[in-house]
């Protein structure tokens, strides 16, 4: 039983290759899922959303003359990319809403959505097939709203905003911080790592040039030294309390690392994420070699004896600990790759056969660890590893941290023959990584770990037979050997209505799962009137983030940072700043913003059109709900769509993530992985 | 628990000719019997500085005013006031320390709440710190240094003796700007500074507070003489044995006549805070004159205290024979062979200090022991009172001692005013504080404190408004505040009382920060996170009793010496009059009025409080656009107790309600919104109030 992501999938016009591309992924995953109508949609139409008004036939059943000029010539030309398509655009039709009560048919809907990865998974529904499809299509349709493409409007009389949003409102001023980020000058941005010698020599720091970074190494070091020296005690954190700054320091002898953050985490993640990096320098080092290389040269200077490579790791890492959305440190668990049981089991058994088959080659001692990895999150798809041992978590994201960088940077080689220290196994010794990159294009990674320094040849060989086995094998080629990225599921693949996004972490499997990142494009296509953009936003610095959007990339990057700050926030909300894990054993906390979030109020005033008359967006009304549940066994965060505000259904959209995840967790999460 | 405090100005270390130490204010070290050396103060003083330095550089941020530097085992609690002057205090979290362990540990946020509160305090008696500046040298009067040392010294070592001041106030503190207000159940209830009720009450005659303003304000008498009379309801928990829910609910300001009042928050926290900490006011603690006295006991500082002249004249306790470290500077800067020989006498003037603060207290009491000694008599304190003069015949009968008690016998007259004895100093016939009614600088107003029962009024007067010192016109001043507040029984507690036993929120407990500049108000019924035990327990851990009943006995003497019915001198119940049997009786009957909190132990109770301060914090720090977007939280904490928080941008509201309590279907209807959740009550409760 194959699980259908959506009935639009079918009957929308989606090309070949997107269909086989859901197909795919749905086989794959093996999900189960019978009814036909997406589960979204029922519960749409048997609750109410936001704005009620809206939601009965008389107020769907609106004109679909637009009061905008500008939408309504879009709306006329049937179809075009640039119309705006909500609720509002769509005719009632009261025979189909028969059964259902309400039932809508449309004449112009665009759906243009676009995976994270880059693989467009977007529903094009014409015309003519959304009138002919009926029921099914038109709740397809109901269904799409779910996941709208307008920022909501307000403000502007006439037009209605639609029940529900998917397009997550920057409500933490993401944008600005965005871009703060490529302002290298000390003080502009929200975060900034500091790591220096104990003598004050500085080795890394993300932000700010030699001018105002040796003075300021000086200062850190004698703070730390005055309280080591004077006090007898170390100095933990300095917290800020009006402006919510925070430096947190970690003292490792002959090693000072320092954060400066008023992006609001607590100081238990700070320090999670101090250790983090003091344990990236280890493993390009290793404990021993430091103490070696500062024995009687306190004076040492680190900094320029770190490789070109090093130094972008850092960078690398520090980039994902500020601005991109990397819920691996604050979780402290490792994300999976959802697959089908059988496949998994079969990917398992195919390692330990050829370990055998092998057992010469690869003899009892030189394989220490296998991982195979899948999509450009690394999520883990299998794993290797003798009986009673496991590797920490913290060890892991380093060798993930280094693979995230191979791709990024567009590096083609294949294979890799990497000395790495493992800190949280053993600090004073490095293990070696063979890394072989079985396909660029669905970012499959197949890696083995060994003490063994002189190894490479033996497990190449190793892993070329094994690679040729998994190829063989064609359910678990489709995995590891396909032309594009089709890890994941989608949010849609689970009858939880409402629900923009969720992590779900497994406690016991230190594992976690989390919808594919999925983000509109539509505000971009709105921004793509230049004569409006341009006459309304230009030279404003206050609209720097609207700039942003201009490029994908960018915007892309804002997409995730918004989701960061969204679950840093529902995070934060049930830590204590004393590093106990939460505030109690079993929490739940819903956590509801609401409000008018007004976009450079200053430049539009309260006057939501331009000069032609047309619009564009200057008020957004917030609902947004997001929930923490945190249990011994398990945690699940999740932020809810715009516009939804009842409490109930998002708790019954939890508990269904919930069966849902219990439900499939063999396929969800590696049980114990192939143990030899 | 608490190490150091320090003042420091450094930008005078920075001027040419000044030495490092020019920037020391302030530095007092507690319950140390050896001070550290000098270098030592200057590298803290230098290492606080210096972080905040860091820290404005790498934040780029020059708002700041406020941190919290965490140690392993220490916390140093650093505000920035007057753009120039740094004030530090230095708390061990050490556990293992000799002083009372309190439940949990006290989050960073109520030190700093109350080093808040401590300057803020200063400034209403005795200006800003740059008020102190001698322009013409260039240099800090000394002045300064003296009045630092009686008043934050004071302040902290209060709190050091009896830790339980910092959470005896429980959440309000930590909204230091915002000043608790008293709700009484009854549609006569009124906000303060909401005059447009009081016009539409005066339609009937002779309500309460028109009363006040027309008998008083207004009188051609006094007006303009009177700017402002405050009405404060201060009932106390640990005496009434009644619903502490309740008792919060109705403590704070119950009415002031202007809108003008700036510090106003800074007022009212002053009466609260001696309120809380020495558990009643009197005249004594209205003029800054009693202190709990310090337990440590040495042989050298016993010899150097009776060495100390003694005087029973309460102006002595003004520092005027006090030695403190900063004013000691000559003998600091002899020579290192000399230094320790220093540090041993400075070491000792933080107990000449208190005991000289305490000298009259402890004539009295030595009085009692002399006399005990001669006579052959036990001198134990319950004989003393038969050795004095008599308060009345009335009030030595046991029955009508029990009426006192119960309120049933109203006490009233003046705490501060001219009527007091001629022999006590001016301080305890007018207070004067540093009121800003203009929103200008600050200027120096007269205060008179009048008290009826629980019920404090403070009568604010220009400093030329000289009919206060008409005898004749206080009298009659004292008739027309016991008529009003008479009616205010009358029409405000009685009809409380009527509701009590209707009482609907009675399975939940809020508070309400109003933000608004001109208001910030807290509405409250979230009692401390301590139980009555473990009050009781600490306090006669830390203070034993005879200190207080002394005090006691020479308000007796002097009363009555004076043949002055009016000089009544501690408001509420006297330290004497509570008997514990009559208190288990009092409980007994009270036993009703439990509600969720109450059933909480010492510990829950300590941690829900760390908790909801962790909620807060957490919603402070929150990133969101706060001028725009609103948030709400509903948490579920595995201890059956439900909290919302919503904050606006001009309002925060706490609610608390225990979720075992709620009826099955008594959610169902609300359950959609995250308010509705906490049930029916909670819905209709703020429906009306919020």
């Amino acid at each position: 039983m194959f699980f259908r992501s959506n009935d639009s999938d079918r009957h929308s016009g989606f090309s070949n290759r997107t269909s086989a591309t859901a197909f795919e992924r749905n086989s794959l995953l093996g999900f189960n899922s019978n009814s036909k109508a997406s589960a979204t949609l029922s519960v749409n139409l048997n609750n109410t959303i936001g704005d009620t008004s809206l939601m009965s036939v008389r107020s769907l059943n609106v004109p679909t003359k637009m009061s905008m000029p500008h939408f309504s010539s879009n709306a006329s030309s049937g179809g075009s990319i640039r119309s705006y398509p909500s609720i509002r655009n769509l005719e009632t039709s009261v025979d189909k809403l028969s059964i259902y009560n309400t039932t809508i048919g449309s004449n112009n809907q665009v759906v243009n959505r676009k995976v994270s990865n880059g693989s467009i998974l977007s529903n094009y529904i014409s015309e003519n097939e959304s009138s002919n499809n009926g029921q099914e299509n038109l709740m397809d349709l109901l269904a799409e709203s779910m996941y709208s493409y307008t920022p909501s409007d307000i403000g502007v009389e006439g037009y209605r905003r639609p029940i529900v949003s998917n397009e997550l409102p920057d409500i933490f001023n993401t944008g600005k911080q965005l871009k703060q980020e490529n302002d290298n000058e000390l003080g502009k941005q929200d975060k900034n790592f500091f790591i220096l010698s104990s003598a004050g020599k500085p080795i890394f720091i993300m932000h700010g040039d030699d001018k105002q970074v040796i003075p300021l190494a000086g200062i850190i070091n004698t703070v730390i030294n005055y309280f080591q020296v004077n006090e007898q005690t170390n100095v933990k954190t300095i917290y800020l309390r009006k402006t919510g700054q925070r430096f947190v320091f970690l003292n490792k002898s002959p090693i000072i690392i320092m954060i400066y953050s008023r992006q609001g985490e607590t100081t238990n993640v700070l320090q999670d994420q101090l250790d983090f990096l003091y344990s990236y320098l280890l493993s390009t080092l290793t404990s021993k070699n430091l103490a070696k290389l500062f024995k009687n040269r306190s004076n040492f200077d680190l900094g320029t004896f770190l490789a070109q490579t090093d130094v972008e790791n850092l960078n690398e890492i520090c980039s994902l600990l500020s601005n991109q959305f990397y819920p691996d440190i604050f979780l402290n668990a490792l994300q999976s790759n959802p697959l089908k049981k059988t496949i998994r089991a079969k990917i398992h058994n195919q390692i330990l056969q050829q370990l055998n088959e092998d057992s010469e080659l690869i003899p009892r001692g030189t394989l220490l660890y296998g991982l195979l990895l899948t999509g450009k999150d690394t999520k883990m798809t299998a794993v290797i590893r003798p009986r009673g041992h496991t590797l920490h978590t913290s060890d892991l994201q380093l060798l993930f941290c280094l693979i995230r960088r191979h791709f990024r940077s567009n590096n083609t080689d294949r294979e890799l023959w990497i000395p790495i220290c493992f800190p949280k196994f053993n600090s004073t010794g490095f293990l070696y990584s063979y890394i072989k990159f079985l396909s660029y294009e669905s970012k499959t990674v197949l890696v083995f770990i060994s003490a063994q320094k002189d190894a490479f040849f033996k497990l190449k060989l190793f892993s070329d037979r094994l690679t040729t086995k998994l190829i063989n094998d064609r359910s678990i080629s489709k995995v590891i050997d396909s032309d594009r990225e089709i890890s994941g599921f989608r949010i849609r693949d689970i009858q939880a209505p409402l629900i923009h996004h969720f992590i779900y972490k497994s406690k016991r499997h230190v594992q976690y799962i989390m919808p594919t990142v999925e983000y509109n494009v539509k505000f971009q296509n709105i921004l793509e009137d230049e004569e409006i953009y341009e006459s309304s936003h230009s030279g404003d610095e206050n609209n720097g983030n609207i700039n942003f959007i201009k490029d994908e990339k960018a915007y892309q990057q804002l997409y995730q940072m918004k989701l960061q700050s969204y679950y840093r926030e529902l995070h934060n909300s049930i830590m204590t700043e004393d590093g106990r894990e939460s505030l109690n054993n079993t929490v739940v906390n819903f956590i509801n913003w609401e409000g008018i979030l007004s976009n450079g109020e200053d430049t539009y005033g309260e006057n939501p059109y331009d000069e032609h008359g047309s619009i564009f967006t200057t008020k957004e009304k917030i609902h947004i709900m997001g929930m923490v549940w945190s249990t011994p066994q398990f945690e699940l965060y999740l932020i809810c769509n715009n516009g939804v505000n009842d409490k109930k259904t998002i708790s019954s959209s939890a508990r269904k993530i919930l069966r849902w995840c219990q439900k499939y967790e063999e396929r969800l999460f590696i049980q114990n992985g192939a143990i030899f | 628990m608490l190490k150091y405090l320090t003042i420091f100005d450094p930008s005078k270390s920075s001027e040419l000719d000044n030495e490092a130490k020019d920037a020391l204010l302030l530095y007092h070290e507690f319950g140390s019997l050896y001070g550290c050396s000098l270098n030592d103060k200057l590298a803290r003083i230098g290492i606080i500085q210096g972080t905040w330095s860091m820290t404005q550089t790498i934040g780029g941020v020059n708002s700041e005013n406020e941190s919290v530097i965490e140690l392993d085992d220490e916390l140093i609690v650093t505000i920035f006031v007057e753009s120039q002057f740094f004030i530090s205090l230095c708390v061990s979290t050490n556990k293992e320390g000799d002083y009372p362990v309190l439940p949990n540990k006290i989050p960073s946020e109520i030190f700093v709440s109350h080093l808040w509160l401590s300057y803020k305090f200063f400034l209403l008696q005795h200006g800003t710190f740059k008020s102190f500046y001698d322009v013409n040298d260039s240099v800090w009067n000394n002045d300064l240094t003296d009045l630092l040392n009686e008043h934050m010294v004071s302040f902290w070592n209060d709190i050091y003796l009896k830790p339980t001041t910092l959470i005896r106030r429980g959440l309000d503190v930590l909204w230091h700007d915002s000043y608790k207000c008293a709700e009484f159940d009854t549609t006569k209830e009124t906000e303060p500074n909401d005059d447009s009720n009081s016009s539409i009450r005066t339609t009937k005659e002779q309500w309460w507070d028109s009363m006040l303003l027309r008998d008083i304000i207004l009188n051609e008498e006094s007006f303009p003489g009177i700017v402002d009379i405050l009405v404060y309801n201060l009932p106390n928990v640990k005496d009434q044995h009644v619903n502490e829910s309740i008792v919060k609910k109705e403590y704070g300001l119950v009415r002031n006549f202007t809108s003008d009042l700036k510090n106003l928050s800074d007022l009212s926290n002053w009466l609260y805070h001696l309120h809380t900490s020495y558990g009643t006011i009197s005249n004594h603690i209205i003029t800054g004159n009693m202190h709990f006295k310090e337990r440590v006991v040495d042989t050298e500082s016993s010899s150097l205290q009776s060495t100390n002249s003694i005087t029973n004249d309460p102006n002595t306790t003004s520092l005027e024979n006090d030695h403190d470290i900063t004013r000691n500077r000559e003998s600091l800067n002899q020579d290192t062979d000399n230094q320790q020989t220093a540090m041993n006498n400075i070491s000792s003037y933080s107990n000449r200090f208190l005991h000289n603060i305490t000298l009259p207290i402890s004539f009295a009491y030595d009085a009692v022991q002399e006399m005990g000694t001669t006579t052959g008599i036990a001198n134990s304190v319950s004989l003393f009172k038969s050795y004095i003069p008599r308060w009345s015949n009335e009030e030595t009968n046991s029955t009508n001692r029990n009426e006192l008690r119960r309120g049933n016998i109203p006490r009233h007259g003046f705490l501060i005013s001219p009527l007091s004895s001629d022999k006590l100093p001016t301080s305890y016939k007018v207070k004067s504080l540093n009121l800003n009614f203009t929103n200008q600088e600050d200027t120096r107003f007269n205060t008179l404190f009048w008290f009826y029962n629980d019920m404090l009024v403070l009568i604010v007067c220009k400093e030329s408004f000289d009919k206060i010192w008409d005898i004749s016109y206080l009298i009659e001043m004292d008739n027309l505040l016991t008529k009003s507040i008479v009616q205010f029984y009358e029409e405000v507690l009685k009809v409380k009382h009527l509701s009590d036993n209707n009482s609907t929120d009675r399975n939940f407990a809020y508070t309400i920060i109003d933000k608004r500049t001109h208001k910030q108000t807290i509405k409250s019924s979230i009692p401390p996170f301590l139980t009555k035990d473990l009050i009781n327990t600490l306090d006669n851990e830390n203070n034993s009793s005879p200190f207080d009943l002394v005090f006691t006995g020479m308000d007796n003497l002097l009363s009555v010496n004076d043949n002055n019915p009016l000089s009544l001198n501690a408001m509420g119940n006297l330290f004497g009059f509570n008997s514990n049997k009559e208190d288990t009786n009092k409980a007994t009957q009270d036993q009703t009025y439990d509600t969720f909190l109450t059933t909480l132990s010492d510990d829950k109770l300590s941690e829900l409080q760390n908790e909801i301060i962790t909620i807060l914090e957490s919603i402070r720090n929150s990133k969101r656009n706060k001028k725009q977007i609103d948030e709400e939280r509903l948490i579920t904490l595995n201890n059956g107790l439900l909290c919302y928080i919503r904050e606006s941008d001009d309002r925060l509201i706490l609610i608390i309600r225990n979720w075992f309590n709620m009826k099955k279907n008594e959610s169902a209807v609300g359950k959609k919104t995250l308010l509705g959740s906490l049930g029916r009550d909670v819905t209709t409760w703020s429906e009306e109030f919020l």
